[in-house]
């Protein structure tokens, strides 16, 4: 059984990171995050630059400004704190299945990834480096337990984002640290402050019996902590069962652009996040906060996707299909998007098989067709459970894997087989709707059929004539509406035509045409 | 000069298809690499130099019996495992026939254009091809267009070119020309009587058409070819 072994990923300054991650452009800007609107709000984060400007954690917006006049003043999202919460339990989640999500960190169980990195260092590497691709820079320790993992991670300097402690050795590299880099209750660092101890190596050189008896059971659990002994499990984090990245904005957007220049950033961070996870983006909800006044606040849409995928332009060309077709009743004020990720489908391609559509592509084409033919007129014909005929059905094109192409002969009679022009099928063109006729009859036989002076067929006036052969009546029962009897008829003309004959409402149509 | 030549015209009189087979014959042939779709029609395969050929606009122009011809090339592309496309602007495709017709619907893309005006309809449906070439992947795109008849000011070039890079047969079906000499060929349909039977009680069953198509103007091989088929309901 492999030895418990513990990573943690400590961010600095989440919320200023998550408000960075999903408006990159403010990096090179002097910001302060604050705890509400105005000018009392107070700064809880500030960005390096705005720290330079002389801008203080605490201090008032008023004088924030005071300081510095370029300052950028956002005041804190917590759906963007949970959003960047859930991209590090993304993270974690891709290299193991036992993770803990706390504040500004998450500890995850490594001690049987050994096979998959050479070494515990390259471990915290990797974790580190898959933060930084959702957006969020951090320092990785890996220790033997979770609270001195998460001590090291924090303490650590800002150049080192990996380290890795060997086991036994904890103590060691606890050291060094000051008492306070442990957090503990102020009363005791007040107290042990005042006993002249500084570091952590002072605390642990106390005899713990004596420690337990002055300062209780918080001062044997600080003495254990700086021996190296904490014994806390983990307590896992459930993974989420969706993707969810939302954006709220400034100002609201009237147009379709910078709605989809918006929608391009969120869609990065979810593409994001499904690559740390290993996984691609099926179908997804695109969400709009709508200004009051609209009739409802939020338009949601479900945005079908053909194939799973990780391609960003696909799923903003789909994205913007949907808006294009049915743009949003208001000006919108916040975007979210949401998708369960799905496992991509593996295609096996052949050397001597012909190539499909890429997936990608194809889904953005039947989003496109879908655009221009309206909803439900693309896909693939299926036949339905009717008697009727014409009757068919469409459902979504998905089509099977391509087959390997049969041998070509020379012989194009031996391609098509023998007889198989003999096989050759009459089809029938299907009028949609029916056009409705006259129709002449004389002792029960088809004389005749006029187009109505209304229908469509008048227009054409190639469907009506002398009927100069004609086979039926074939009943059609069974079916939800009227029997009808079926005909086929032949014009003068030379057309061949498929007529019905509606009972309960004494009317004739015609259905199909033989092409 | 123009006297003369006019009466050495009748001593060197050849007909014009002579001329168009001395052309074809003396005109490169461009090489495929992928084999033509069969007809499943030996004379007209063979006129088309093996089928409907890949990365090629062929039209279909007739009164009845392109949808019949339509479905034939349909069902000989998805034999081949490939995948296919209609575009229907009539909105008149019968799947049950077409599985009749052995087309695998699995493979097939049915694009029902909305109803509207002729023209509306023409540009739609090429513009809908348009789309299909640029995916890809598609061994055959049927344009139904049988109710347009004026011809279609769309980029032909532009079609045709990602038709040939796409390696997609492309049929246009209309009752008149709409692609003119972009088309690489142009076929006819020529229906012909349709075949009744009189049954045991004396009523009369309609069990199919008989149908000739021709390959009318071509820039595969010497235009001479046709076909006459019997289409069974």
């Amino acid at each position: 059984m492999p030895v418990s072994r513990v990573a943690c990923l400590y961010v600095p300054d989440l919320p200023l990171q998550a408000l960075l991650r999903a408006q990159p452009e403010l990096g090179a800007a002097p910001l302060v995050l604050t705890d509400g609107t105005g000018a009392r709000a107070r700064v809880l984060y500030r960005s390096t630059r705005a720290a330079q400007a002389g801008i203080a954690r605490g201090a008032q917006v008023a004088a924030a400004r005071a300081a510095c006049a370029e300052v950028v003043v956002v005041p804190l999202s917590e759906k963007q704190v949970q959003a960047a919460g859930a991209a590090l339990l993304d993270v974690a989640a891709a290299l193991s299945p036992q993770v803990e999500l706390g504040p500004s960190f998450v500890a995850l169980e490594v001690g049987d990834l050994g096979r998959l990195y050479p070494s515990e260092l390259a471990i915290a590497e990797a974790l580190t480096k898959k933060a930084a691709e959702v957006g969020l820079l951090g320092r990785t320790a890996v220790a033997a337990s979770k609270a001195v993992a998460r001590v090291l991670a924090r303490t650590a300097s800002s150049t080192r984002t990996a380290i890795s402690v060997r086991a036994g050795c904890e103590r060691e590299a606890l050291a060094p640290l000051p008492l306070s880099a442990l957090e503990p209750p102020a009363e005791i660092l007040e107290l042990v402050t005042m006993w002249g101890l500084r570091t952590v190596a002072d605390f642990a050189a106390l005899s713990r019996g004596q420690v337990t008896v002055r300062l209780g059971r918080v001062g044997e659990a600080l003495h254990r902590l700086c021996c190296g002994e904490d014994d806390t499990p983990l307590s896992p984090t459930p993974p989420p069962t969706e993707i969810l990245e939302e954006q709220e904005l400034l100002d609201s957007l009237e147009s379709l652009e910078p709605l989809l220049f918006v929608l391009r950033g969120t869609l990065d961070r979810v593409v994001s996040r499904l690559r740390a996870l290993g996984q691609s983006c099926g179908n997804f909800e695109l969400r709009l906060q709508l200004e009051p006044g609209a009739g409802k606040a939020l338009d949601r849409r479900a945005i079908a996707v053909a194939a799973p995928t990780r391609d960003i332009p696909a799923l903003l060309a789909l994205a913007r299909l949907a808006l294009e077709s049915q743009p949003p009743p208001a000006a919108v004020r916040g975007v979210a998007i949401a998708t369960t990720p799905v496992r991509p489908r593996p295609v096996q391609l052949s050397l001597f098989s012909p190539a499909g559509p890429l997936p990608e592509r194809l889904a953005v084409t039947l989003g496109q067709l879908g655009a221009l033919c309206g909803e439900g007129r693309v896909g693939q014909p299926q036949l339905l459970d009717s008697h009727l005929p014409g009757a068919c059905g469409l459902s979504p094109f998905a089509p099977p894997p391509p087959t390997m192409e049969p041998p070509t002969t020379n012989s194009s009679a031996e391609r098509a087989g023998p007889g198989a022009a003999a096989s050759a099928c009459l089809a029938a063109q299907i009028l949609r709707p029916p056009r409705p006729v006259q129709v002449e009859r004389r002792d029960g036989a088809l004389l005749a059929i006029s187009a109505l002076a209304s229908s469509a067929a008048a227009a054409r006036g190639d469907l009506s004539g002398p009927i100069v052969h004609a086979s039926g009546r074939y009943r059609l029962r069974g079916e939800p509406g009227a029997p009808r009897d079926y005909f086929d008829v032949e014009l003068a003309s030379g057309e061949l035509l498929r007529l019905y004959h509606e009972l309960t409402t004494d009317r004739w149509f015609i259905d199909a045409r033989y092409d | 000069m123009f006297g003369s030549a006019a009466k050495e015209a009748p001593q060197t009189a050849v007909s014009i298809a002579d001329l168009r087979r001395i052309i074809s014959d003396q005109s490169p042939r461009q090489t495929r690499e992928q084999p033509a779709f069969s007809t499943s029609l030996p004379n007209l395969d063979e006129a088309l130099s093996g089928g409907l050929p890949r990365g090629k606009l062929l039209e279909l122009q007739g009164g009845a019996g392109k949808m019949s011809f339509a479905l034939l090339t349909l069902a000989a592309a998805t034999r081949a495992g490939q995948l296919a496309a209609f575009i229907d602007a009539e909105d008149a495709f019968d799947a049950e026939t077409a599985a009749r017709a052995g087309v695998d619907l699995a493979r097939l893309l049915w694009v029902r254009l909305p109803q509207a005006g002729e023209r509306e309809r023409g540009r739609d449906a090429l513009r809908a091809l348009d789309l299909l070439l640029a995916a890809g992947g598609f061994g055959l795109a049927v344009v139904y267009i049988d109710t347009v008849r004026s011809r279609l000011d769309v980029a032909w070039p532009r079609l045709v070119q990602r038709a040939e890079r796409g390696g997609a047969a492309v049929l246009l079906c209309a009752e008149q020309p709409v692609a003119g000499s972009f088309a690489a060929a142009t076929l006819r349909c020529a229906p012909g009587e349709a075949i009744w039977e009189r049954v045991p009680g004396g009523r009369m069953l309609l069990r199919g058409r008989r149908l000739r198509i021709e390959v009318v103007r071509s820039r595969l091989g010497a235009p001479s070819g046709a076909e006459a088929v019997a289409l069974r309901k």
